[in-house]
């Protein structure tokens, strides 16, 4: 009976595994969490370095770096990205492992998705806020702070939780360098018993739970955070 | 005298908007600046707290060029308001209010809402001090950002078509909202379309045609007597569109 042992296969692999595949689940959670919210963060700084008005050189030159670095990571693979940033590491002395390896290359990942978006998120802000906020005399930093950021990022939410949700199955890449996430520890299982298939259904299934929950959680942060505003775009 | 503008140009690199403007502004003044669109009255207004910066010329505002003066200090002391009000998006009522106090002239926050809810009522929209920016209308608006813009206790108010994007019927309340702000002696510069506002609330009248300013009278005189001819054809239009 194929199914059956489809079917049985999968529970035996479960069964016998659990505690890998859950530690597993876990650190594709932390992998994604800590990716994301440090590529925020990270994202912060290079997205207003990126959109300052009336930039002095110290500014126009990190500008630059910022560009080249955008440019550069998104357009490599994690997976490209992961292997030069743990074996050039341990070259230079660095003896780490493989998920502080991990880690460093999801935040050095997400910061440039990030960057992009609260670029976009800044922009879609309408100039008046920002002419309003340097007219009560605000700098340019206090008003990126106080007035143009909170809108900037509430206009982005949506897409900062699908760069998290992205970030939870891009990381099955990370495997290259022996992280063990949901995907390598479901592998590792199955292998045991060359059951590829089955192993990687459970995986599939545990993405698809984990992407599903965090979708309907980030939803309704979103709803609660509030939608974008629509202002009236100023004509003087 | 507070404001002394003086042999201003400006050209955004394509001609120049402003060809040499010169004007004073004593304390206490209420002018309003009228004049076609794209003559450059805006321009002319936004170089006064140097939202734009001047291609050449001299602005001394109190005593000071304000080329030497810290950006943000100059700004803190002129209040404009805008044709599209512009409050904060991100704050309510009375944070729109409070922020500028707070983070650019170091008040306290209970001095800040002390100040605030004084100018909230001054426009009468006090009691919409918690509400969500959001969710007034455009007169209501407008009352706020000069509520915002008083709350810095500015020594000169710019007004930049403030009732240009407001539908008819709340025209009527904001610029009621400007007169008595002018009454309590406020230096004022309005740029308005508001032909009979303007001859009820100000002191003087500067036509500008072009980025040149082609009469500088007294309000009575400019609607009585103008002088130039340009001056003449602009106010028989004004006069014909509102029978
Ligand atoms: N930022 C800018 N860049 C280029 N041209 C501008 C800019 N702002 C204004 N102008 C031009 O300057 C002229 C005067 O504009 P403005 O001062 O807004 O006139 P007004 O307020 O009297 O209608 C217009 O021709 C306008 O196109
Ligand atoms: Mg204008």
């Amino acid at each position: 009976m194929l199914y059956a042992s489809y079917f049985g296969w999968i529970g035996r692999i479960v069964e016998e595994y659990s505690l890998q595949i859950l530690k597993g689940i876990g650190i594709t959670l932390l992998l994604s969490l800590v990716g994301t919210v440090v590529g925020f963060i990270i994202a912060c700084i290079f997205s207003y370095i990126k959109t300052k008005k009336d930039a002095g050189v110290i500014c126009r030159i990190l500008r630059v770096f910022v560009n080249a670095y955008v440019t550069v990571i998104r357009g490599t693979p994690m997976m490209v990205q992961a292997l030069i940033f743990y074996y050039s590491f341990k070259l230079m002395g660095i003896n780490w492992d493989p998920l502080t390896s991990g880690l460093f290359t999801v935040s050095i990942n997400t910061t440039a998705y990030l960057t992009e978006v609260l670029r976009g998120g800044i922009e879609s802000v309408d100039n008046g806020q920002y002419e309003a906020a340097r007219s009560v005399g605000m700098g340019s930093f206090q008003t990126m702070l106080f007035v143009i950021y909170p809108q900037a990022i509430k206009n982005s939410m949506a897409a900062i939780g699908n760069e998290f949700i992205v970030n939870i199955k891009d990381t099955s890449v990370l495997n290259v360098i022996g992280v063990i996430e949901v995907y390598n520890a479901c592998l590792m299982a199955g292998n045991k018993y060359f059951k590829v298939v089955e192993a990687m259904s459970i995986a599939a299934i545990i993405y698809l739970v984990l992407t599903l929950t965090s979708s309907y959680i980030l939803k309704a942060i979103e709803k609660r955070v509030g939608s974008p505003v629509k202002e009236i775009t100023s004509s003087n | 005298m507070i404001l002394s503008i003086k042999n201003l140009k400006k050209d955004f690199g394509d001609g120049e908007v402003l060809k040499d403007i010169n004007f004073n502004v004593e304390k206490g003044e209420c002018i309003c600046v009228i004049g076609s669109s794209g003559s450059g009255k805006s321009t002319m207004l936004r170089c006064i707290n140097l939202l734009e910066t001047p291609t050449s010329g001299e602005i001394i505002f109190d005593n000071q060029n304000i080329k030497d003066m810290n950006v943000n200090v100059l700004r803190s002391k002129i209040g404009m308001v805008f044709q599209s009000f512009n409050l904060f998006n991100n704050m309510n009522v009375i944070k729109n209010c409070m922020v500028g106090q707070i983070k650019v002239l170091k008040r306290a926050k209970n001095e800040a809402r002390e100040i605030a809810l004084k100018e909230l009522e001054r426009v009468g929209m006090q009691d919409f001090k918690d509400k969500d920016v959001k969710s007034l209308s455009g007169g209501q608006k407008q009352r706020v950002a000069i509520a915002r813009a008083l709350s810095m206790n500015p020594e000169i108010m710019l007004f930049d078509e403030p009732t240009s994007a407001l539908d008819p019927e709340m025209v009527g309340e904001v610029l009621n909202v400007i007169k008595e702000v002018k009454d309590t002696g406020m230096t004022m510069v309005i740029v308005t379309h508001e032909m009979q506002f303007a001859r009820d609330v100000s002191t003087r009248i500067v036509f500008m045609n072009d980025g040149v300013i082609l009469e500088d009278s007294p309000t009575e005189e400019f609607f009585t007597n103008p002088k130039n001819e340009r001056t003449k054809e602009f106010l028989k239009r004004y006069i014909n569109s509102s029978n």
